[in-house]
């Protein structure tokens, strides 16, 4: 598969000097999911910033495209325009993601900034409010939305602009077990249709069904390993290594064991 | 392992008397209340009634249009038909009259104090002598008509800015106002509404997380000392949120030119209010002139 990203020893600091990633080489390959997995504050974050373009790399360089992605190439309005087409960004704030006075609008501004013809605007959008299933709340307010609704029209608001690269910035985060259904479902769909998906998260449920490739992140902000799913996800001291899995305290026949705890598990299923 | 401490009772200490410092959650409260009228309004907007469900772009139109119409209205039937007017589609509207009148009432008495008494007494409005008051003034026939028409006028334009205000969702009533030139400025007041909501709601519970922790009220200075920090804070949040509102734009196309799609649906209901409202405008403007310019009042 051809790489669209190339991260060439990027490195990011944050203005007050904080290591934001540390020097690292990936590639992002045409259609597939990556997963980039690591604890709290490991980079993640950060590292789809840099893909996305919104932020720029202090050490190193990021090519999307074959361009390197700088403040410069991002103002070159042609490059812009076809970048952002390209490249969809869900944030993890969705207070900052959805900043538009109804559901409806929230959608069509993606579309709208691309110089989208207006009837081709509405089609996307009533398209997407029936996908998501957010036909009845287009007239609302996004913020008096339950947290799964918000996250929903969000990632609407990413796909009405029919990017061929998602980044998804950790898309579950503190929703419930049928929302996170929701959403692996809708990237196996998304992935069927040929996208190219990045998703970062620490948890362990999704990066095991959906991704092709696991990127790990340690607490140093560096890559600590990458490889199929499988490989990465049964290496335990990997995992306890980076923080996204806990030792596990418990007593057994009167005696305390203490070992690495995954809630990941194999399961049969009915005929 | 825990420490000890933590499985002990600890005692209390008695609260020391400290001076009342009531200003924060005086404020807090006003904060609250601001989002609670914001719903309350949305709560009578949302109501499926008669100018509900009229475009907001017209809804806007007809209410300015009615409201410069106004202002050539010069006798109190006419005032008075335009206040009952627009009182009568807040009703239809199904707005009810409480609603309506908690959200003028506490306006009357300023307007009483500061336009109504001084224009009835004759130092103001010469005429012919009601009532004989001491120091040789007097309540005027003149003073009280003039001063029952300035106040029907603020009555009747009250009534025209709620029957826009409570029937009209805020977004809407900016979308209303969405034309190319104006579309930057629409915009960002739409953001600074939405965030103000946001910033109150991550305030409110500074607040309540510092009250579930506060055992021993803090004095005046403690207090003070606090809500400097948290202004801090909560200044530092609205920046950091202001940046990633700025990424989520760029991230969805945005190059400094915001777009937006102006969602304008006149339909016959729309040009049946425009022409009623044409109409009605036109009668009490003539009523005014030709029948009542006649008339001493």
């Amino acid at each position: 598969m051809t790489p669209i990203f190339a991260l060439e020893n990027a490195s990011y600091r944050y203005p007050d000097g904080r290591l934001g990633l540390a020097e690292t080489t990936l590639e992002v390959r045409e259609r597939e999911s990556l997963v980039v997995l690591g604890a709290n504050a490991s980079g993640k974050s950060t590292l789809l910033g840099l893909l996305g373009g919104l932020i720029f790399p202090s050490g190193g360089r990021v090519i999307a495209y074959g361009t390197a992605l700088t403040e410069a190439a991002l103002q070159d309005g042609e490059f812009a325009r076809s970048f952002r087409q390209r490249v969809g960004v869900l944030l993890q704030d969705t207070d900052a993601m959805l900043f538009n006075s109804t559901v409806y609008d929230e959608i069509a501004f993606g579309p709208l900034q691309l110089d989208l013809p207006e009837d081709q605007v509405r089609r996307r959008v009533e398209d997407t409010l029936d996908l998501l299933g957010l036909r009845s709340v287009a007239d609302q307010p996004p913020h008096r939305l339950s947290g799964g609704e918000q996250r929903k029209v969000a990632l609407g608001a990413i796909l009405a602009v029919s990017p061929e690269v998602l980044l998804f910035d950790e898309p579950t985060s503190g929703l419930d077990p049928r929302f996170q259904r929701w959403f692996v479902e809708l990237v196996i769909e998304l992935r069927q249709a040929g996208k190219t998906l990045v998703t970062a998260t620490h948890d362990l449920h999704i990066a095991d069904v959906i991704a092709d490739r696991v990127v790990v992140l340690d607490e140093d902000h560096k890559i600590a390993a990458e490889g199929r799913p499988r490989d990465i996800l049964t290496d335990l001291d990997l995992l306890l290594s980076v923080n996204l899995v806990h030792e596990h305290a418990h007593v057994h026949d009167g005696e305390l064991h203490i070992h690495p705890h995954t809630h990941l598990h194999e399961h049969e299923h009915a005929e | 392992m825990l420490p000890e401490w933590i499985s002990e009772q600890t005692a209390a200490r008695a609260a020391p008397r400290r001076r009342h410092t009531g200003y924060l959650s005086r404020s807090l409260r006003d904060m609250a209340r601001v989002v609670e009228d914001a719903i309350f309004c949305e709560q009578s907007a949302r109501r499926a009634g008669f100018l509900q469900r009229l475009d907001a772009r017209v809804k806007l139109f007809s209410v300015l249009a009615l409201a410069v119409g106004a202002t050539f209205l010069h006798h109190l039937p006419s005032l008075l038909a335009l206040g009952v007017f627009a009182l009568a589609m807040l009703l239809v509207s199904r707005v009810g009259l409480g609603t309506v009148f908690s959200r003028s009432w506490w306006v009357m008495p300023a307007v009483f104090a500061l336009v109504a008494v001084p224009s009835v007494l004759s130092v103001f409005v010469p005429g012919d002598p009601l009532v004989a008051l001491p120091w040789g003034l007097s309540i005027t026939r003149q003073g009280v008509a003039s001063a029952a028409v300035l106040v029907t006028r603020i009555a009747a334009g009250m009534m025209l800015a709620l029957m826009l205000a409570l029937t009209t969702r805020w977004q809407e009533l900016l979308r209303a106002a969405y034309t190319g030139v104006t579309a930057p400025f629409v915009l960002v007041a739409t953001m600074m509404y939405r965030y103000v909501f946001v910033l109150l709601r991550v305030a409110e519970n500074m607040h309540l997380a510092r009250r579930a922790r506060t055992i021993v009220p803090l004095d005046a200075a403690q207090e003070r000392r606090w809500v400097g920090g948290r202004v801090g804070a909560l200044f530092l949040r609205s920046r950091r949120l202001s940046e990633q509102v700025y990424s989520a734009m760029l991230a969805r196309g945005y190059r400094g030119e915001p777009k937006v799609l102006v969602r304008h649906a006149v339909g016959a209901r729309e040009l049946a209010w425009v022409l009623g409202c044409a109409v009605f405008l036109a009668g009490i403007l003539v009523f005014d002139r030709a029948v009542l310019g006649e008339m001493a009042w």
